[in-house]
């Protein structure tokens, strides 16, 4: 018996089986802390200068917390923790954002691999 | 929106509902680039291709938390046009010419939309669209969705909860699973090439006839839960807003309260997100010029939806819905009948750097057959939608973001079966070309 698959049934599951690989073609041969920037980080934030829902991470390694330039819409527990921003810093916040600032605005819940967080801050060390 | 037309039509026992929405609701899907204004965010942040209105989880929370996240600077004004014109071609050609128009290849204006689009208080959003059809040249309410929104924590867990006032049932709906942000986003004027007559009621057949009022509750942990009612629209309302063209034929419109329910879990992973759910209307339907007991419907539905959304280089999504409706015909046939009308609907797609994309979409209609109902018996239709499309912007870069906006698209449907019979329902395949812009 001759079976015969139409065109689009084709590309329809074509589409379906190319998902597990996606990761894989999303690898690229960016430097990796720039990957998990676009990843995790650029919805909300640019490195450029522009403020988005987040404040621009420009310049962020050295810089005091919560003193972005044009970027007004800081927690209080932000504003208020007198931190600067070192790599060791940006570690411990990352891990786990609520736990490290209590009531800070960023909704992220945190980036446990610490091998990814120090690609992210070796990126962002560049963004001067 | 979706090939939606009322469920219990054809040889002339009834008016098909969605035709004559159709008249004046818009069958594309909105981009509105004043959310993006208001937020500071681009649109590829909240929609899928860097074009509405397929929603990445950023633009889920958007929506849920009433369209109302904007940035500190003040001054923003939230309106939005937007522009689609498009080349429509079918197999065979129509058996009438529109008027104003030939029996095919016939290319349009075919809709131009003002939006109140944004935040309006400090709780209160709207998405607001008024409608010009280019093909029946008159102006109608589209989409209404005017939303109040809270965010509190509970037991340490942030909750949003809110309230909706919106015109078509799933219009509020988060997600692009359900009927009228679902897969095609723009479509062919209706008058310009065919549409299966067979879909659930909630698929189509309310929209702009009826006002509903919702409250849902949005939790942290993705859970998503929203209970609310519709009531049809005054009269003279879709009269004025040319809902009803003609006065003397009204169509049917809902009698009493609909209650609309709507559970779902929405994981939001970051690099990728799914979500599973489950949705239902009970209602009925009666002529507005008959005093009888109109018909029963209960329409429930299933939807999932997956997203990869990893650098937003290479974007996956696959989700569908699948709908049951079963009826309980009072009023339509002399003899009572118990119908049974199930829709599946399957679409995936991909998107490459924002700009370049593919989608697939299956379509399948199936129910009880019935030869006084139905043309030939049955209201079974199926087929295939396939779209390719190029949205050179919306991304951090583009040229003038977020003023200008651009989708350039060809899509084409292609029939197995057409309201039952698959003989010539090739005859209705579409190709269908379309600029679509947002400003």
């Amino acid at each position: 018996m001759q079976t015969t698959v139409s065109p689009g049934s084709a590309l329809f599951v074509t589409l379906i089986l190319l998902l597990p690989g996606t990761a894989a073609l999303a690898a690229g041969n960016a430097p990796a802390g720039a990957m998990i920037f676009e990843e995790l980080c650029a919805e909300c934030h640019s490195t450029t200068g522009k403020n988005k829902k987040g404040p621009s991470l420009r310049g962020i390694v050295g810089r005091m917390a919560g003193r972005a330039q044009g970027f007004a819409d800081y927690s209080d527990g932000m504003k208020n923790s007198g931190l600067v921003w070192t790599a060791e810093q940006l570690d411990r916040y990352l891990t786990k954002p609520d736990q490290f600032i209590p009531r800070v605005k960023m909704t992220f819940k945190g980036l446990s691999d610490a091998r990814e967080r120090a690609e992210l801050i070796e990126f962002l060390s560049t963004r001067k | 929106m979706s090939n939606g037309a009322c469920s219990c039509c054809l040889t002339g026992c009834c008016i098909p509902l969605a035709l004559l929405a159709g008249m004046v609701l818009a069958t594309s899907a909105q981009a509105v680039p004043s959310f993006s204004r208001q937020t500071s965010q681009e649109c590829t942040t909240c929609h899928v291709g860097a074009f509405g209105p397929q929603l990445t989880p950023y633009g889920i929370k958007f929506k849920l938390g009433g369209y109302t996240e904007s940035t500190s600077e003040p001054g923003h004004v939230p309106l939005s046009g937007m522009l689609v014109a498009g080349y429509t071609h079918t197999r065979n050609d129509l058996p009438q010419a529109p008027e104003h128009f030939q029996t095919n290849n016939n290319a349009t204006l075919g809709e131009a939309s003002v939006f109140l689009a944004g935040r309006l208080h400090e709780n209160l959003g709207a998405f607001a669209q008024v409608t010009w059809d280019g093909v029946s040249r008159r102006w109608g309410m589209d989409s209404l969705d005017l939303r109040y929104a809270r965010a509190a924590r509970f037991a340490g867990e942030e909750i949003t909860f809110g309230a909706s006032l919106n015109n078509r049932p799933t219009v509020q709906d988060p997600l692009n699973t359900t009927p009228v942000w679902s897969f095609p986003f723009t479509t062919s004027p209706e008058d310009f090439a065919p549409v299966p007559t067979a879909s659930p009621v909630i698929a189509g057949a309310l929209d702009g006839r009826v006002f509903g009022l919702s409250a849902y509750l949005f939790t942290g942990r993705g859970m998503y839960a929203e209970i609310g009612g519709y009531r049809a629209a005054g009269r003279q309302y879709l009269i004025d807003t040319n809902v009803i063209p003609d006065p003397a034929e009204p169509g049917r419109n809902l009698l009493g309260t609909a209650p609309y329910w709507r559970l779902a879990y929405i994981d939001d992973r970051t690099r990728d997100m799914y979500s599973l759910g489950v949705f239902g209307m009970n209602l009925r339907l009666r002529d507005l010029n008959s005093g009888g007991p109109g018909d029963g419907f209960r329409d429930v539905g299933i939807d999932a939806n997956y997203q990869y959304l990893g650098t937003r280089t290479h974007v996956f999504t696959v989700g569908g819905s699948y709908i049951a409706e079963r009826q309980a015909l009072d009023e339509t046939l002399a003899e009572k009948r118990n119908l049974k009308l199930d829709q599946l609907k399957l679409t995936a797609s991909y998107h490459y750097n924002k700009t370049y994309g593919v989608t697939v979409s299956r379509f399948d209609t199936r129910g009880t057959p019935d030869s006084i109902l139905y043309t030939h018996g049955k209201p079974d239709s199926n087929g295939w939608t396939y779209q390719t499309d190029w949205t050179p912007f919306g991304k951090p870069e583009s040229w003038h973001e977020p003023w200008v906006n651009l989708r350039i698209g060809l899509q084409y449907t292609r029939y197995g079966k057409f309201d039952g019979s698959s003989e010539g329902a090739s005859g209705n395949n579409c190709t269908y070309l379309f600029i679509w812009t947002a400003f």
